[in-house]
């Protein structure tokens, strides 16, 4: 007897946001369950978007873009805290990431581009020029936020990802102890990159190959980040994984200050043009080298840096 | 003169001429109370949840305390507004004194119990529509409103959205000429569905499923848009006929998930409204046809479509527009004048704030100054009566009589 039989099918949900796709997938016995709980997951993706993104007028972010160098805008604590968290890795990273984008005569300026006032709850941008562009880190938030209102709804076993660079586990798959995920293959030297075993865990990834090549700015320089090819980031959030993998990619190392509690992988040109690739962090064990292994059952593939 | 400096220009002009003509002021900059006001929120699901968002947005409101009786929601609603107290009980806020104003988005079938309490209590009070699941109810709520020299503001949208408003100036200006016909279109794919594993939370959480507690679909959501056609009209629809079926969510729920109504007017002019939980497509808007124009609206924007044969405004020549595949919209930007002086004026730009920042504005304001509401108890009462009586038809697929005595408190 065929035991595949007596597998649940999954319930799926899809939703375009933010630029890009996001897909769930649900496993458990009570469908009706699964089915409420994904859609009340996805309007957390569609009104994240709403929120966050620099293109959607009625936003914060649109407004706070809309009023640089002019006015502070109040926002609600749920922002202004994200974008204190967004500040914070600025720092901690020394500026590899940030989610201002700046005009080109104040590319090299290290000052801080927001003026965050925590008592008014407001934000501006201290010139015109500059924009909020929370991109990737906003996937992360509303994958964040998903993965929250599954978990609360009772789901145990979910696997959930924005545009395939970030990817948030919720428990495990039936008979397995994780999610497996793909890595994706180098595309110069076509070989698998491995596999990451997640359960209740974030990943993101960012590179500067595949569809947009040179698509990660360095934000100190303005110009497309050289100091890696390819990183990923684990650890519990998503919103946090997406930063700093895109902080890594900017800088080709970890920086000393990256939490602990993120597991590191960066792979970079060393000087005899090979590729070096070590991972550092609580996590490392999750990562698989996997050339010429089978892909496990449920296995997700996740490929590179689709930051919109 | 290049093509950048040429194209500012024309944006600019447009803005300087249209703004001659018809358009609102409006601008980007923040919300603002000429007095402070203490809010309390009751009901924080989606609806609670975004209201908390577009407070925290207005200048001069403190938002002092939010209510559910679900944790969850009472986690999410508090990540939004950190310094609010977190209660259980409705009634903790009609007590706090520091809180002037409520805004209630519970579950329908609570909606009397609470306004009428919150009145009592001396609150101003923002209402959600429908106001109510019962005609009885609708009533009830306006009667109390009235009595009350307290500010009440149902919450229908349309009348405080820039974009209605300049529509509405338009059509009432002739723009449109005689009216041909009217529809209204509402498409989401969403089970409707809240998650729970407690079977009894279930069934509370699930009311917009339950025959008892629901207005259905012509209730819940044609209510906000009815209104859009008793207020440019400024008339009510006189009988309205309805069919509905379950076309996608087959799991034993008797509501439908796929409603068609058609409401009459004494005129003999018709409005067809389509709501459906099965697909997504078209979204939320409202179409009136005219001999000389179409207006068409979408919340945050609306687009005027031309007979080739109307005559055309002088404006118009720099006015921007949409192709929407053979029909070019042109595009009705509130706040154009002040876009354009600041280089914003673009093709396709809709309201900065939400539809919701501006009725809960101009409720606050309303509070705050003791003025009329923008948005009169009344209002939300007859679009909340003729999406009750619509969801009858549908559940009948029959026509009924509207008699004009349930539209009058």
């Amino acid at each position: 007897m065929d035991t595949r039989a007596d597998i649940r099918k999954p319930v799926r949900l899809a939703t375009c946001a933010m630029g890009t796709r996001f897909e769930f997938v649900l496993l458990g016995d009570d469908d009706r369950l699964l089915q409420a709980a994904g859609e009340e997951a996805i309007h957390a993706i569609e009104d994240t978007h709403r929120r966050l993104s620099r293109f959607e007028p009625g936003g914060p972010i649109y407004e706070i873009n809309a009023q640089a160098g002019e006015a502070a805008v109040r926002v609600d604590d749920e922002i202004f805290e994200l974008l204190e968290r967004c500040s914070n890795v600025r720092t901690e990273s020394s500026q590899a990431f940030d989610v201002v984008r700046r005009a080109a005569e104040t590319r090299l300026r290290a000052d801080p581009a927001l003026n965050m006032d925590k008592t008014q709850r407001t934000i501006g941008l201290v010139s015109a020029g500059k924009m909020i562009d929370l991109g990737g880190v906003a996937k992360g938030f509303a994958l964040d936020l998903a993965a929250e209102i599954l978990r609360d709804s009772g789901i145990t076993s979910a696997f959930l990802h924005g545009g395939t660079s970030t990817a948030i586990a919720v428990g495990h798959p039936p008979g397995a102890d994780a999610w497996a995920v793909s890595l994706g293959c180098d595309t110069e030297t076509k070989t698998h990159r491995g596999i990451a075993m997640l359960a209740d865990t974030a990943m993101s990834v960012s590179s500067q190959d595949g569809d947009r090549p040179g698509h990660v700015i360095n934000p100190a320089t303005g110009t497309p980040a050289s100091n890696a090819r390819w990183a990923a980031c684990i650890g519990a959030s998503a919103e946090a994984t997406d930063a700093w993998s895109t902080a890594l990619i900017v800088r080709g190392t970890r920086p000393c200050a990256m939490p602990d509690g993120l597991t590191s992988v960066v792979e970079i040109n060393d000087s005899q043009d090979s590729r070096t690739c070590a991972a550092i962090g609580p996590e490392k064990s999750c990562i698989v080298s996997a050339v010429g292994c089978n892909p496990p059952d449920h296995q997700v593939s996740i490929c590179s840096g689709v930051h919109l | 003169m290049t093509d950048i400096d040429r194209r500012d220009f024309l944006a600019q002009s447009a803005g300087a001429l249209a703004a001659v003509s018809l358009l609102p002021s409006l601008g980007l900059a923040g919300s603002s109370l000429s007095a402070p006001i203490g809010v309390g929120v009751i009901g924080l699901g989606r609806q609670g949840r975004a209201i908390i968002a577009e407070l925290s947005g207005i200048d001069g409101v403190t938002i002092r305390a939010l209510c559910d009786t679900d944790q969850r929601r009472l986690k999410a609603g508090a990540r939004r507004a950190r310094d609010a107290k977190t209660v259980r009980d409705a009634r903790l806020i009609l007590d706090d004194a520091s809180i002037q104003a409520v805004c209630i988005a519970t579950p329908t079938h609570q909606h009397r119990e609470l306004a009428e309490a919150a009145l009592d209590a001396g609150k101003h009070v923002y209402l959600e529509a429908p106001i109510a699941h019962t005609i009885e109810d609708c009533h009830a709520i306006t009667r109390a409103a009235r009595a009350s020299a307290l500010v009440f503001q149902p919450g229908v949208h349309a009348r405080s959205d820039p974009v209605y408003k300049l529509a509405r100036s338009f059509f009432r200006s002739d723009a449109v000429r005689d009216l041909v016909s009217m529809s209204a279109n509402r498409a989401r794919k969403t089970s409707w569905r809240t998650p729970s594993t407690d079977p009894v939370r279930e069934k509370e959480l699930n009311w917009r499923l339950d025959p008892a507690l629901s207005a259905g679909l012509a209730g819940e959501w044609g209510t906000h848009q009815f209104d859009v056609f008793h207020w440019y009209l400024n008339r009510f629809p006189v009988s309205v006929s309805g069919h509905g079926d379950i076309r996608a969510h087959k799991d034993g729920r008797t509501i439908a998930d796929t409603i068609g109504c058609s409401l009459g007017f004494e005129d003999g002019a018709r409005l067809d409204y389509n709501a459906t939980l099965a697909n997504s497509f078209g979204g939320m808007h409202e179409i009136f046809r005219g001999t000389n124009a179409t207006i068409k609206l979408a919340w945050s924007h609306g687009w005027m479509f031309k007979e080739a044969d109307a005559p055309t405004q002088g404006w118009e020549v720099y006015a921007n527009r949409q192709q929407f595949h053979n029909d070019e919209g042109i595009t009705l930007i509130a706040g154009a004048t002040k876009l354009a002086e600041q280089g914003k004026l673009k093709e396709g730009v809709g309201l900065p704030h939400s539809p919701l920042r501006y009725a809960l504005q101009d409720f606050l304001k309303s509070a705050t100054e003791r003025l009329a509401p923008v948005t009169s108890a009344e209002d939300g009462m007859r679009a909340s009566v003729v999406g009750i009586l619509a969801d009858r038809a549908v559940r009948g697929n029959s026509t009924i009589a509207i008699d004009p005595e349930l539209l009058r408190v």
